[in-house]
């Protein structure tokens, strides 16, 4: 018997600050009717609480709920007096009910977001004002300046490409100017693109970067239209 | 005191309000310099919007200010640098932030703006650069240095020499009068009635539009896209435009010595020449028109077909 009352002392706390399902409310409930310690506790905390919160508790009209109050005693009665699996089970149930409907929400979602993407999601997408914060801004920035470093990177890919195929026309010594100078190119934008790694946010830097780029495309340019003179 | 005497009177006109969820500031600045001193340069830097510069026969530099941001703590962030200009040097530079913590970064950013409008006296030589917003320039004549990134730039009505960047954006150039240099490695460029030494124009993924053209040195690449070119073949010029899978496609008046090459495309020559030769496959040389100083016509395309049609000069 005292094994018991210590179970429904330690769901006091809980019954008080609404925090167990109805069923296991209504069985702390059969349990204060009879466990005067209890009650005392409960008694006492919902004071502390009422005390502590300047918010008027609306009670429901007490004819309302004479009638129904009469009905659940006698369950509630019965309730406390299941033995200590079914309260290990209550807990269980209610923690793998939650899990379940948090998948079931999470595929619902998943579900309606793969919908929305079938559709157009852009005009659905600029209703929802996100206020950014000054880091995220800062992040996009950031990324905006790697997307143009991609960018430059993917027209020289395209040069190069053209290049190397191009590059068996050429005389013997002006594949190797070529070479030769593509090398020191090629040097001057590492070192570039090592300092702007190491510089994120340094515009002068992205700058100089992107500025070293251009200049390997024009000459990159310039090799793959060299089979087109006299 | 000279710095003083510079920015006498810069008056600001602030005013904050609501337009589609978004806080709006509007801020109108005027500076006007000491009649000593002489406004040589407007240099900006705005990554965060839209720059335009308006020439206009007064002195002074008016700016007109809109800063955009979802909530008034970023609208707050948002800074404009307006140093007091060295009056040696003469030069208003402008630039743009957002302020991170305590540090002001010049950033690009999507979710804020800042768009900046700069009427200033015809004579002053601009520099420009912006991000994702446009750059435009219309009425000046000293020239202008211009640099975008996804941003279109527009230039016209424009006297001076006049460089332009961008890496993915539009560009369209017109009433340009003055020395030209044009470069845009994803974008297309338009270009009409351009007069001035040189034009050069080099584009890698775009196409090049050059329509009534009337510099006598112009030279056009590009890698993949396009080249058409309408325009005057002035007396000794010389015109070279290359593209290596786009097409060249050359209409113009003037007497001319021409040399087109298309290694796997075509060369449709819509114009009888003269002297016609065929010294390599793929390669058609000859004259056209009567000048003691024609001009020189190159167009060529490795993957792509060379068609020309010429017209006798005025």
């Amino acid at each position: 018997m005292v094994e018991r009352h210590q179970d429904f002392e330690r769901l006091c706390d809980d019954y008080v600050d609404g925090r167990l399902d109805d069923l296991r409310t209504r069985a702390v409930r059969g349990h204060l009717r009879s466990c005067l310690s209890c009650t005392t506790r409960v008694e006492a905390t919902q004071r502390l609480v009422a005390a502590a919160s300047e918010l008027s508790s609306i009670d429901p009209p007490s004819s309302m709920w004479s009638k129904i109050a009469a009905g659940l005693d006698e369950d509630e009665v019965r309730l406390a007096d299941h033995g200590r699996l079914w309260w290990l089970w209550q807990g269980l149930a209610r923690r793998l009910a939650f899990a379940g409907g948090a998948l079931a929400v999470a595929s619902l979602c998943i579900w309606a977001v793969a919908l929305r993407g079938r559709t157009a999601l852009a005009p659905a997408l600029q209703t929802v004002r996100l206020h950014p914060s000054p880091e995220s801004l800062y992040e996009n920035a950031l990324h905006e300046v790697e997307r143009a470093q991609a960018d430059y990177q993917a027209a020289v890919s395209d040069l190069r490409t053209i290049a190397t195929g191009e590059r068996a026309r050429w005389q013997p010594e002006v594949q190797i100017a070529f070479d030769a100078n593509l090398a020191t190119i090629d040097a001057a934008v590492g070192r570039q693109a090592e300092l702007a790694r190491r510089n994120p946010g340094d515009v002068a830097v992205a700058d100089a970067l992107s500025e070293s780029y251009r200049k390997e495309i024009d000459f990159l340019q310039d090799a793959v239209m060299r089979g087109q003179l006299q | 005191m000279a710095l003083a005497a510079l920015v006498p009177a810069s008056a600001a006109l602030a005013d904050t309000a609501a337009e589609d969820g978004f806080l709006v500031e509007r801020d109108n600045v005027e500076i006007s310099p000491a009649k000593s001193i002489h406004i040589e340069a407007i240099d900006v830097d705005n990554r965060l919007g839209d720059v335009q510069i308006i020439g206009r026969d007064q002195p002074g530099v008016t700016l007109a200010v809109v800063k955009r941001a979802p909530d008034e703590a970023t609208l707050d962030r948002l800074h404009i640098n307006l140093p007091v200009p060295d009056p040696k040097a003469g030069v208003i530079k402008i630039s743009t932030a957002l302020l991170i913590g305590t540090e002001a970064r010049p950033i690009a950013a999507g979710q804020v703006r800042i768009d900046i409008k700069i009427f200033a006296p015809r004579d002053v030589t601009v520099q420009a650069r912006a991000w994702n917003g446009k750059l435009g320039v219309t009425g000046m004549e000293s020239g202008a240095t211009l640099l975008a990134h996804d941003g279109d730039i527009v230039v016209s009505n424009v006297k001076g020499p006049v460089t332009t960047t961008s890496m993915r954006g539009r560009q369209q150039l017109s009433d340009v009068s003055g020395k030209v240099s044009a470069d845009d490695t994803f974008g297309d460029l338009a270009l009409e009635q351009i007069s001035g030494e040189a034009l050069a124009a080099r584009v890698h993924r775009g196409t090049v539009t050059a329509s009534r053209v009337r510099s006598r040195a112009v030279a056009i690449t590009t890698t993949f896209g396009d080249i058409e070119f309408r325009g005057e073949l002035l007396a000794g010029g010389h015109y070279e435009l290359r593209s290596y899978h786009g097409n060249v496609d050359v209409h113009g008046s003037g007497a001319a010595r021409i040399d087109a090459f298309s290694r796997d495309g075509q060369i449709r020559p819509e114009t009888e020449l003269r002297d016609v030769m065929r010294s390599e496959a793929g390669r058609l040389t000859g004259s056209f028109g009567v000048s003691d100083t024609p001009a020189v016509l190159l167009m060529s395309s490795t993957a792509g077909r060379v068609v020309f049609g010429l017209t006798p000069g005025h």
